[in-house]
């Protein structure tokens, strides 16, 4: 068995006992050069680790995890920049994984095109066929830290994503109340 | 008051070597330093200002941005059971602070007194077979003396509770006022029957001492306070230790050996400098307060021929009784927003079930409290946050992910845990942290009676979220410890030298001139909140090591 074969058992293998925490494998990296990675590829609109195919199809794997409807998903809050700074930098121990997925996906589409091309419906028939799989909670990981973390790091464009949660993050004070609940007992009449 | 720190020669014996700069080894350093004593800190961590802290979720929660890098730089490893191979983890087990002012900089800020009770437990309810149960040496009232003075030295808000151990002086500071999770439980306990408190903080609720008081931004638990508002070591006694002129704080150094010679005096300590080169700096007295993981871990990596199994060892109890405080939550979501995110993580607490009640059929006790938790940030309520049988992506995730963020809540259960042989600190035997030290393995198994314990409490948690009126609510699984922020038991104190490390002055029984003063030194585990004994046992060791000092007796 080649490391190919491997990486394709991995990806196929739904209810893998490969959990996300022995998949994280992170170090504290330095801000400034995540910062810089970020930006230069959203300004260029070029990635630093993924093919242009690669991240279209990552992409879209992100916009069925937090689509896009009503609300800003993981396309505006630019979640693949987020992937693609991450796994240049801080990530790069699991980038083989995630290109070894995206292969994986395509491989398993039935006639042409890529991932990112078929219809939402069938996009998410194939990722649920796969959502134990460590690609996809990778994938899904990187999603969630894309879409909420701060925008420094690539992703959560304006905010988009704690927008969409009401959560005013990175402010230096706040007075109560606070919400609902706590108005009576902090000087705000119910009534 | 700026006084340009000390700058000691490595070949000049000073009084005290102190290893850790957190809850303890802050409060060491500025008691001798202001008595006059010469004292170098070692912290192994850099020397960040309260400025310096960010809201970064990612770095701080991930990328261990206040821990060394987490993981991969630190090698901790983690085992079930003695027969097992410990492997390295994503999340460390031993979850500390590397950076001046320690784990007292990211700690949440809870503050409990213990009560009469903890100190005497064992002679209350008797032996309980296969542990190492026992009274500490020393009693509430001797200890009291000193829980106030960290009320008033480092800045404590709150009230009395009902049940509370007799105070000598009221809270220097009132209380943060209650946030909506705080009403949410004031509510369900009174429909149970049950008191809600008011949960004392380490957090200013007013300016005190200089400093600025909360601003309720909501980033405590886990977090450095931007504001200088949280009572860390780092803003409330570093800047007196610095003041006094006597004390030394040697950041990113860290120690890999205390030197003892062959009449089996310490003699100083061996570490590496900022630039990896290794250094000894002399002294005369050696304290370790690098925590209850940190101190058994360095008394290891001291063994020589005179002390083979690790210095201050000849009991066999160093590493032992390793004790965490258990956990179990519920979450709850309700119908308007709470805001949680906002403001400290807890504003009430019960503590209607903190005693052992032989009619449980288990030994335990502990408290509730509401709070954040998992609502406090985003990339964790993503995480950990969302109810178990529901979508884990798509649109409706998405929906129910915006829906709950805002009116989401946990009650958090806290524990007793039971001193085991089998729960401790040993030396990995490949791991190496990036020093190339042997990394920190921890072996830990809960006893059955502290996930019993967690279970009654996650109960009554359940029951208040449904008192309260919570829309949904759910059960997070107990699952068996695998690490905790609570490093306690593992060089306990105590009168015989047989079954303790240290004696009730914290001096070590083999070592004459090595103390050790943290949460390695406590005998049981509490209830679920250790940083305020901690931090009283060291103004206590301070008073008591000082005057040894001082009588020529060290």
């Amino acid at each position: 068995m080649n490391e190919s074969d491997f990486s394709r058992r991995q990806f196929l293998g739904a209810g893998s006992s490969v959990t996300l925490a022995k998949l994280l494998g992170l170090s504290a990296p330095a801000l400034t050069a995540i910062v810089e990675t970020a930006h230069a590829s959203q300004e260029r609109g070029t990635f630093a680790a993924l093919s242009a195919a690669d991240a279209a199809d990552l992409a879209a794997v992100a916009s069925r995890i937090l689509p896009s409807d009503d609300t800003p998903g993981a396309e505006e809050a630019g979640v693949i920049y987020f992937m693609d700074a991450a796994l240049s930098r801080e990530m790069a121990g699991q980038k083989a994984m995630i290109v070894e997925g995206i292969a994986g996906l395509n491989e398993s589409i039935e006639g042409e095109g890529r991932f990112a091309d078929l219809a939402e419906d069938a996009q998410d028939a194939m990722l649920a066929e796969i959502e134990q799989s460590p690609f996809f909670n990778f994938a899904w990981t990187m999603t969630m830290f894309g879409m909420f973390s701060i925008p420094s790091y690539g992703g959560n464009k304006n905010y988009v994503g704690w927008k969409l949660l009401n959560f005013e993050g990175l402010q230096a004070a706040w007075q109560h109340p606070f919400g609902y609940y706590d108005r009576a007992i902090n000087g705000e009449d119910l009534a | 008051m700026s006084v340009e720190q000390p700058r000691y020669k490595l070949s000049e014996e000073v009084d005290f070597a102190i290893v850790g700069s957190g809850s303890a080894g802050g409060i060491l350093a500025k008691e001798l330093s202001t008595a006059g004593f010469s004292v170098v800190v070692f912290e192994q961590g850099p020397y960040r200002k309260s400025y310096e802290f960010t809201d970064d979720e990612l770095g701080v929660l991930f990328y261990g941005e206040l821990q060394g890098g987490g993981s991969r730089n630190n090698g901790q490893t983690f085992r079930a059971d003695e027969g097992d191979v410990a492997t390295v983890s994503q999340r460390q087990p031993a979850d500390y602070a590397q950076t001046v002012g320690g784990s007292s900089v990211h700690f949440t800020g809870n503050f409990w007194r213990f009560r009469e009770i903890d100190f005497v437990e064992r002679s209350a309810l008797g032996e309980i077979s296969g542990t190492n149960f026992a009274d500490w040496p020393i009693t509430y009232d001797e200890l009291e003396p000193y829980y106030t003075k960290v009320d008033w030295e480092i800045g404590i808000s709150g009230e009395p509770g009902p049940n509370d151990a007799p105070r000598s002086k009221p809270f220097p500071l009132p209380p943060i006022p209650c946030s909506g999770s705080g009403v949410l439980m004031e509510k369900g306990a009174k429909k149970l029957g049950l008191t809600a408190q008011v949960e004392p903080h380490a957090i200013l609720s007013k300016p005190f001492n200089g400093r600025m008081p909360c601003m309720h931004c909501g980033y405590c638990m886990w977090y450095g306070c931007k504001h200088g508002a949280k009572s860390s070591t780092l803003v409330s006694m570093i800047p007196l230790a610095e003041a006094s002129g006597n004390c030394e704080i040697r950041a990113e150094s860290a120690v890999f050996r205390v030197e003892t010679n062959s009449a089996g005096r310490a003699t100083g300590v061996r570490y590496f400098d900022p630039d990896g080169n290794e250094r000894m700096q002399k002294a005369k007295a050696v304290i370790l307060s690098a925590n209850g993981a940190e101190t058994p871990r360095l008394l290891f990596m001291s063994a020589n021929e005179r002390h083979p199994d690790g210095l201050a060892n000849s009991s066999g109890f160093v590493g032992r009784n390793l004790m965490f405080n258990a956990h179990a939550a519920v979450n709850g979501v309700y119908e308007h927003p709470l805001n949680d995110y906002k403001g400290v993580q807890v504003s009430r607490i019960i503590h209607d079930f903190y005693e052992s009640d032989p009619k449980r059929g288990f030994y335990g006790g502990g408290g509730l409290d509401a709070r954040s938790l998992f609502s406090a940030t985003p990339i964790f309520f993503a995480f950990a946050g969302m109810p178990p049988e529901g979508p884990r992506w798509g649109k409706a995730f998405k929906d129910e992910m915006a829906h709950n963020f805002t009116r989401q809540m946990s009650i958090v259960a806290s524990t007793t845990s039971l001193p085991l042989d089998r729960n401790n600190i040993t030396l990995d035997p490949e791991s190496k942290d990036r020093w190339g030290r042997p990394a920190l393995r921890m072996t830990y198994r809960d006893h059955e009676d502290d996930l019993a314990m967690a279970k009654f409490l996650q109960d009554r948690a359940y029951e208040l979220h449904d008192a309260a009126g919570a829309e949904k609510f759910w059960r997070l699984p107990i699952e068996p410890s695998t690490g905790s922020a609570h490093l306690l038991g593992t060089c306990r104190m105590g009168n015989d030298p047989e079954t303790s490390v240290v004696d009730a002055s914290h001096r070590s029984h083999e070592i004459s001139n090595l103390f050790i003063c943290d949460g390695s030194s406590f005998v049981t585990s509490g209830r679920g909140q250790p940083t305020m004994t901690i931090m009283a046992l060291a103004f206590r060791a301070a008073e008591l090591i000082g005057k040894a000092a001082k009588a020529n007796e060290i």
